[in-house]
């Protein structure tokens, strides 16, 4: 049974070093991003945080942004149509109008990978169904 | 998910036109995509894919060990592990915890008592919380107390610390209580049937039940909602009373109670079991499985309940040494084991990127439209059939697998036919895989337990959703980064290889078992050594995938 001790010394010390490292989180520097909505989808995501605008990278025509945990994080949003959103798990929502642009701004303290969905569009008041625009994701450390 | 059930039925009735079929299927296609498909009861996950290099690493890790245990056994010969072959599962160092004062007060009946009927009421009340309460999944307290409390928690506890359901079973429990109250009211009245249980019937109402309780908890669209959660707990509380009416009460829970069997098997990995040493009781014990030892049993309740306090034991032992059989397991038996590695591994597999790719085929698919349309009826959207199909054929190929691999390891261990049937064989390694389901289970449920797990919170304070705050902690909001996705990657990988090696090395102590040369159990370790590896590899797979939703 030695063998067994052994490996539970080890998820032991792996359990705690990653705790360690999440305290020391240092305030890193924000990341913007640009998003625009039109015709109901996203139509362009854009990474404003590097010295050059960068577009979001896609898997399977869905867009992903990245970011490290502790950023501060601030989206711009731009639609055609009034709609809601809602970035899931963050808990943030946000009611866009045509034209007038919108911002999430937050730190992204908890890491893991969050839908942003939009409701109701065309509709004030929020209703009608869920549809996934992007991945949100928080990396950690 | 309203548009796509609808939807989903439209496009099913419309045999005749063709083309509009399949006008209409390119949308729903696109619309069941991007809804959110509710895995696992309700709730979302937020779990990060474990990266690349992680995913290497605990592959590289899986064969390394594999490849140490094995060479390390090869200098074992098979007679030497063994010290007493009549009863090979004794060996093993034991404490009793009964012997300790604190302890033992512990374990005294007014404390067990208490917690009989705390857990009792709890029950009554997620009953009345989900018939009667505020029908919103978050703001009631029966989804997160069945899904996340319930199933998800009671395993982790029940794997890591021992068999708390023997004593907190709610229809166990309840049962009894209706069974004394009617002997007070009249004392003549018989109380059970006590029906013979036939024995062809063996674990299967439990496997049925327990299909159909995966069926529940990945697929039913209504899983969420909390009087949907409370009529099935009626119902499912019904059958249980009737075979425990029918049977007798210790016969259903071995056999039918889905939750005693589930929690049980995976109590055989803790590391602490109940022990007897009385072994007149063992010889009138009437449930198969009471596994004699050289002076009474271990954890068969039946035999434990009977006994005199001062024949009792409550061990610590080393984990999973309980797994090792003295006797193959009935077939049924098997495939519930089969069925708990296939259902937790459906729930990961359906959040990967190659499930929904499966669903978009299966949706367009002209090879099985007219299976989907035959079974139409029955199901209230497309995407609800197409997930049931799958998971029917998710739990075949597991069994058929590990019904192959059986027969490949008999093949390797060139043993008899007529001394090694296939169904014995099946019985004594099956259990070697109980620590990669429960590796599995631990792995995949991190995330969930810890941030879905908090709403019992503000739950406990509000349990109906009419906005109460009983203990002041009504308005406690959810902290989503109790756990850092690296704690997630690492733990759920670390677990998962000690899985592994725990079934490595549990498969071949069953072998020097099994097989009476050391060539043949070597030999017959090589398929199954595969088989894990194989299981092992497509755990760490379904972790590195982006859950989508």
């Amino acid at each position: 049974m030695g063998l067994f001790t052994g490996a539970k010394t080890v998820v032991l010390a792996m359990l705690i070093h990653p705790l360690v490292v999440a305290q020391t989180v240092t305030p890193a520097p924000g990341h913007q991003f640009e998003l625009r909505i039109e015709q109901r989808q996203l139509a362009a995501a854009i990474d404003r945080s590097h010295d050059a605008d960068h577009a979001v990278s896609t898997s399977k025509g869905r867009h992903k942004l990245v970011v490290r945990q502790g950023e501060l994080v601030q989206l711009n949003w731009h639609s055609d149509e009034a709609v809601q959103l809602h970035l899931h798990g963050y808990d943030i929502e946000l009611a866009l109008q045509p034209g007038q642009a919108a911002v999430m701004q937050f730190r992204a303290h908890a890491t893991g990978r969050f839908q942003i969905t939009s409701h109701g569009f065309g509709d004030a008041h929020g209703a009608g169904h869920h549809h996934g625009l992007l991945y949100f994701e928080v990396h950690p450390q | 998910m309203g548009r796509v059930i609808t939807m989903g039925c439209c496009i099913l009735k419309s045999t005749r036109s063709n083309y509009f079929l399949r006008q209409v299927l390119s949308t729903l296609a696109g619309v069941v995509l991007a809804s959110p498909v509710a895995a696992h009861g309700f709730a979302q996950r937020y779990d990060l894919p474990v990266p690349l290099w992680l995913y290497l690493t605990g592959a590289a890790a899986t064969l390394l060990l594999s490849f140490v245990l094995i060479a390390l056994f090869m200098r074992q010969s098979p007679e030497s592990s063994t010290a007493d072959p009549a009863h090979p599962a004794q060996d093993y160092p034991r404490l009793n915890l009964l012997k300790v004062p604190l302890l033992r007060l512990l374990a005294a009946w007014p404390l067990q008592r208490l917690l009989q009927w705390a857990t009792s009421l709890l029950f009554l009340l997620v009953l009345i919380a989900g018939g009667w309460g505020v029908q919103q999944p978050f703001n009631n307290l029966a989804p997160t107390m069945v899904w996340v409390i319930g199933w998800v928690g009671l395993a982790y506890l029940s794997g890591l610390l021992g068999n708390l359901w023997l004593l907190i079973n709610p229809w166990s429990n309840l049962y009894l209580a209706a069974q004394w109250l009617l002997q007070r009211v009249r004392p003549q009245s018989r109380s059970a049937l006590n029906l013979p249980y036939p024995q062809w019937l063996g674990c299967w109402p439990g496997v049925v039940l327990f299909a159909l309780f995966g069926w529940l908890e990945l697929i039913w669209p209504q899983s969420d909602q909390p009087a949907s959660i409370a009529s099935v707990m009626l119902g499912y509380s019904l059958i249980c009373w009737l075979g425990m009416a029918l049977f007798g009460r210790q016969t259903w829970l071995q056999r039918g109670e889905v939750f005693s069997l589930f929690f049980s098997l995976l109590a055989r990995f803790a590391p602490t079991e109940l022990r007897q040493n009385n072994s007149a009781l063992c010889a009138s014990c009437r449930t198969q499985e009471c596994r004699n030892a050289s002076e009474g049993c271990f954890d068969c309740p039946s035999c434990y309940r009977r006994a005199s306090s001062d024949s009792r034991q409550w061990n610590v032992r080393p984990p999973v040494i309980g797994l090792l059989t003295v006797k193959p397991v009935s077939f049924s038996l098997c495939c519930f084991v089969l069925l708990m590695l296939a259902i937790v591994t459906f729930d990961g597999f359906m959040a990967t990127p190659l499930w929904a790719d499966i669903v978009q085929w299966a949706l367009y698919a002209d090879l099985i439209r007219p299976l989907l349309l035959a079974l139409q009826p029955f199901f209230d959207s497309a995407l609800t059939l197409i997930s049931s199909l799958g998971m029917v054929l998710f739990i075949l190929l597991f069994i058929v697998a590990y019904l192959l691999f059986c027969l490949l390891m008999r093949r390797a261990a060139d043993t008899d036919t007529n001394a090694q049937p296939l169904r014995a064989l099946a019985g004594s390694f099956v259990l070697t895989l109980i620590p990669i389901a429960l590796a599995y289970h631990l792995s995949h449920y991190l995330s969930y337990l810890l941030i879905v797990g908090q709403y019992m919170i503000p739950l406990l304070s509000d349990p109906f959703g009419y906005g109460w705050d009983l203990f002041g902690t009504g308005h406690y909001f959810v902290d989503i980064g109790i756990i850092n996705a690296r704690t997630v990657w690492i733990t759920s990988v670390t677990v998962i290889v000690i899985g592994h090696i725990c079934s490595i090395y549990l498969a071949h102590r069953m072998a020097q078992r099994v097989f009476s040369t050391a060539r043949q159990v070597l030999r017959s370790q090589i398929p199954m050594l595969g088989l894990m590896i194989g299981y092992t590899m497509i755990s760490l797979w379904i972790l590195a995938q982006p859950v989508v939703e």
